[in-house]
């Protein structure tokens, strides 16, 4: 079975990059082998409690909570620099060391940047 | 004493990494020397790990001597307390209410059917763990804090924050009654106030089934082979009586063994 990895480093909201990323690794998930790495601005994707009902998009949290069963890693060191370290975080989530975040992405067959 | 930002940054930076958490763990048990951490935890960056650890004051260190400092101490106590939150008590447990469906996303592997993601109020936390029994096939991880439920095809996880998703959902309606159900489950033992007595864990396989079965692959039940109709019965898409050899006398121990067994599916 084909891997891939898809980076996203972009905070969700601002663009429609988080959406996308989410919505191609939930298509990919029939098929292929899926991890969804959050890194940089990326990381606040992985806050619970979100509301997105006055930006009237969707609540990207759900989409992490209904497709449970897609693998997301977390950069730690991205986490610690924003300050969400001691915050609550959507339990599907893994915290991954930078170390582990590399080896899972040079593992995989491919990497997609959003 | 760590206290402004900076400082809280430092903390976290410092107890991100889990060979510094097992450290830190370590030295719960009393001062250790710096070979002993090395020797628990391994050599590998070990001065830069203690060097980390002290620069946040989580440790000091004295002439080779490694003992956890009173702040760290402290934090490691807030830490467990936190964590004993978590202990299930069903009395305490108050009747939970749906608050809101929100979102149908098409499921994956049947692009006709949806994903429903409901809410629940109050959070149920670590309550979910002794819910367990009450579901046949029910399932609870530890490390998410969630109860997974499989009935028939839908499979529902329950989070410990209240969120609620199920997957295979054919309509809103169907979604509703499914958190009917749920719903009413978990009041009538939250109710009651007693954990429902842990169930007796016997895993069956499609291949033990098909041992009972007649094995001659007739095709009256409308499957293709026994083994088919294993996996299907395991997935509870067909029920025994769809089997018409197994009514014939000389099967009946077989399907009694059957019937012990599909109980535990």
């Amino acid at each position: 079975m084909k891997s891939v990895f898809y980076l996203l480093n972009t905070a969700p909201y601002g663009s429609e990059k988080a959406f996308g990323a989410l919505n191609a690794a939930a298509v990919s998930l029939n098929g292929m082998n899926v991890t969804l790495g959050l890194y940089g601005d990326g990381v606040y994707l992985a806050a619970a409690d979100q509301d997105s009902t006055n930006l009237r998009m969707p609540n990207l949290s759900d989409i992490l909570y209904s497709y449970g069963e897609l693998r997301v890693l977390v950069h730690e060191p991205s986490l610690i620099e924003r300050g969400l370290f001691d915050k609550t975080l959507i339990e599907t989530i893994e915290l991954v060391d930078e170390e582990d975040f590399l080896k899972e992405m040079e593992n995989l067959d491919s990497v997609i940047l959003f | 004493m760590p206290g402004n930002p900076n400082e809280i940054k430092l903390v976290n930076n410092a107890m991100s990494n889990a060979t510094r958490r097992k450290m830190m763990n370590f030295l719960l048990a009393g001062d250790k020397s710096t070979e002993e951490i090395g020797g628990e935890v391994g050599k590998t960056m070990l001065d830069f790990h203690l060097k980390l650890l002290q620069q946040a004051s989580l440790i000091e260190i004295e002439e080779g001597t490694v003992r956890l400092s009173e702040y760290g101490k402290n934090f490691l106590k807030e830490k467990e307390e936190k964590g004993a939150d978590k202990t299930a008590d069903i009395s305490q447990a108050k009747p939970i209410e749906i608050t809101e469906v929100r979102q149908l996303l098409p499921c994956i592997a049947d692009s006709s059917k949806f994903r429903v993601i409901a809410n629940i109020a109050p959070p149920l936390g670590g309550t979910l763990k002794v819910l367990e029994p009450l579901f046949p096939r029910g399932k609870y991880s530890g490390k998410i804090n969630a109860l997974i439920i499989q009935k028939g095809e839908i499979i529902t996880t329950v989070y410990g924050t209240g969120k609620v998703t199920m997957t295979m959902i054919k309509n809103e309606d169907e979604a509703k009654e499914s958190l009917k159900n749920l719903k009413n489950t978990i009041n009538e033992a939250i109710t009651k106030g007693v954990a429902p007595a842990p169930r007796e864990k016997v895993r069956v396989e499609p291949m033990e089934l098909y041992k009972y079965l007649p094995q001659t692959n007739c095709g009256k039940c409308g499957e293709q082979s026994c083994y088919t109709f294993a996996i299907k019965l395991m997935g509870e898409e067909v029920t025994l009586d769809k089997c018409a050899s197994l009514k014939e006398p000389s099967y009946i121990t077989n399907f009694e063994h059957l019937q012990v067994l599909s109980a535990y599916i």
